[in-house]
């Protein structure tokens, strides 16, 4: 996630009232929060396991 | 002034003063005008409520006097003043949510859990303080008087329900409603020398209940003892046939249950995780309650913390914001000025998130619940983790700025209660002591799905053996001066 890219994506789509000195501070905090779905995907394969949080969280009530 | 019958009162618990109602040694009445006498000599100071309704809780109180007259009971809360974080709608009521969005909204329905602890005899008082619209660990609200820590009013009184943390610690109210999110319960429980309860999600109804993050939000108690928290989440805990999240599953008779012993009982020593980044302080107060545990008969073991439980870490906040940032993205649309700097920005990433990230992350979920349910949970009942890192923050501390000290800051104090939220599972937060500058300081205890019984079970005896929950805040004020 580059500055402009937020940018640009806000232009066209989401349309808020956003400052433009918070292009660069969301870029840092996107690519965090990027890195951590990149983390998750480097350990699970989510192609093979359909599991449901809710129903597993009841299943395995005690 | 809160003295006499007003401070009398004040110091029973929950359950007691309850008990106390049902025998017929103190009125509803009397009850609540020394909870308004408590309110008017410590709020001034402490500023917990947003607002009150007097009038409304002096009838309920007048009522539930009369029906006691006449043979019939409510149920376990008949009579006891409670408030609740200003999140819970009620018919024909405004509940801000700590926002100037929200000031004027009239609700149009009302929230199960208050249907269910007005049916419990419960009188409700008034809305307090929280954080705006519940998105803020440290509890500062730029739209509302500054909620004082009665501990340290110096320090902050952590949130987001941070007038539920206040306004129970200060012995106002005998118990409040808290959400959690990430920590909103049992963050300001520990800041505030209190008892908060995580339910296990879904396991309370959250029917007209603000909404911060759809699939993370919970609902429950901060009390003073473990017996309180459990006869609370008695009263509101089961299915809602108006919320189809809630889970249809039985709840037990917690506070029945409470003097089983610990035999046996397996609690689990973190290795990984949550024990890093703690301050020493903190550190020795959580090894001290383990040797209650221990004398109590309970078997303490290491054990190690899955790397699931760091991720879920930091998905956590992916989750959070792309939920929230849908709920909120009318107002930010057009109304974007009325949101507190502070608040709004904490918002905006999540306008900018991937939908393929936040559907792994919803993902993950279920892995990292059944890799602890495998790794932690086959070898003990429990976790006994820390909640708060570090020693409870200075008001100076937790300012807002856009500087890394306070980006820190705020991402640990919420760094061993989030992932437990996105893990789904149920936790108790109980006070363990002080750090060296007078604070409280708790430890969580982390159980499988539905296993409040047997966390209220540990949680209940630890209060036994200890003393921390009778002793009252050193900067609680009392009629114009400090206590």
């Amino acid at each position: 996630m580059t500055a402009d890219l937020i940018e640009k994506i806000n232009s066209e789509l989401q349309h808020l009232p956003i400052g433009s000195e918070r292009w660069k501070e969301l870029a840092v905090e996107l690519s965090q929060l990027q890195a951590a779905a990149e983390a998750s995907r480097a350990v699970h394969d989510f192609d093979r396991d359909p599991a449901d949080f809710h129903l597993l969280l009841r299943a395995a009530r005690t | 002034m809160a003295n006499g019958l007003g401070d009398e009162l004040g110091n029973h618990s929950l359950c007691e003063i309850a008990d106390l109602i049902a025998a017929g040694g103190v009125s509803a009445v009397e009850t609540l005008q020394a909870t308004f006498d408590r309110i008017d000599a410590r709020d001034p100071v402490h500023h917990a409520f947003v607002w009150q309704d007097r009038d409304g809780a002096m009838a309920r109180a007048k009522w539930l006097d009369a029906a006691r007259a006449s043979g019939e009971t409510l149920g376990p809360l008949h009579g006891v003043p409670l408030a609740h974080k200003d999140m819970y709608y009620r018919a024909g009521r405004v509940s801000g949510c700590g926002s100037q969005i929200r000031r004027n909204d009239v609700a149009t329905t009302t929230a199960t859990v208050l249907e269910r602890l007005d049916g419990a005899g419960a009188i409700d008082l008034g809305g307090l303080a929280m954080v705006e619209f519940a998105m803020g660990p440290h509890g500062f609200n730029a739209h509302l008087p500054r909620a004082l820590n009665p501990w340290g009013q110096d320090r902050v009184p952590c949130g987001s329900s941070s007038g539920s943390g206040v306004a129970v610690a200060s012995r106002m109210v005998y118990g409040s409603l808290g959400s959690d999110t990430g920590g909103s319960i049992r963050c300001p429980a520990a800041a505030n020398g209190l008892v908060g309860c995580l339910p296990t999600n879904a396991l309370v109804s959250r029917r007209g209940s603000m909404a911060m993050s759809w699939s993370l939000d919970c609902v429950g108690p901060l009390t003073r003892t473990v017996r309180d928290a459990a006869r609370m989440l008695k009263a509101i805990a089961g299915p809602d046939s108006n919320d189809v999240s809630a889970v249809g599953v039985p709840i037990p008779n917690y506070e029945g249950a409470l003097e089983r012993p610990l035999g046996g009982v397996r609690i689990g020593i973190p290795d990984g995780y949550f024990n890093e980044e703690l301050d020493p302080a903190v550190t020795a107060a959580l090894a001290a309650s383990l040797d209650v545990f221990r004398s109590a008969g309970a078997i303490v073991v290491p054990v190690k913390i899955p790397g699931s439980v760091a991720l879920s870490s930091s998905l956590h906040p992916l989750v959070m914001k792309a939920e929230g940032a849908a709920n909120h993205r009318p107002w930010k649309q057009t109304r974007a000025d009325e949101y507190s700097e502070e608040v709004g920005k904490r918002l905006e990433a999540g306008y900018f998130i991937l939908a393929t990230d936040y559907i792994n992350a919803l993902q993950y979920r279920a892995f990292a619940l059944q890799d602890i349910l495998e790794n932690v949970f086959s070898q003990v009942d429990v976790l006994h983790t820390p909640v708060l890192p570090i020693p409870t923050p200075t008001l100076e501390q937790t300012a807002y700025s856009n500087g890394p000290a306070y980006l820190k800051m705020v991402v640990s104090l919420t760094r061993n209660t989030r992932p437990i939220n996105f893990l789904g599972l149920p936790a108790l937060s109980v006070t363990c002591g002080y750090t060296p500058d007078g604070m409280p300081t708790s430890y969580q205890l982390v159980g499988r799905p539905f296993s409040e019984q047997l966390l209220f079970q540990l949680g209940h005896r630890y209060q036994q053996e200890t003393r921390w929950h009778l002793v009252r805040p050193k900067d609680l004020h009392v009629g114009g001066m400090a206590n």
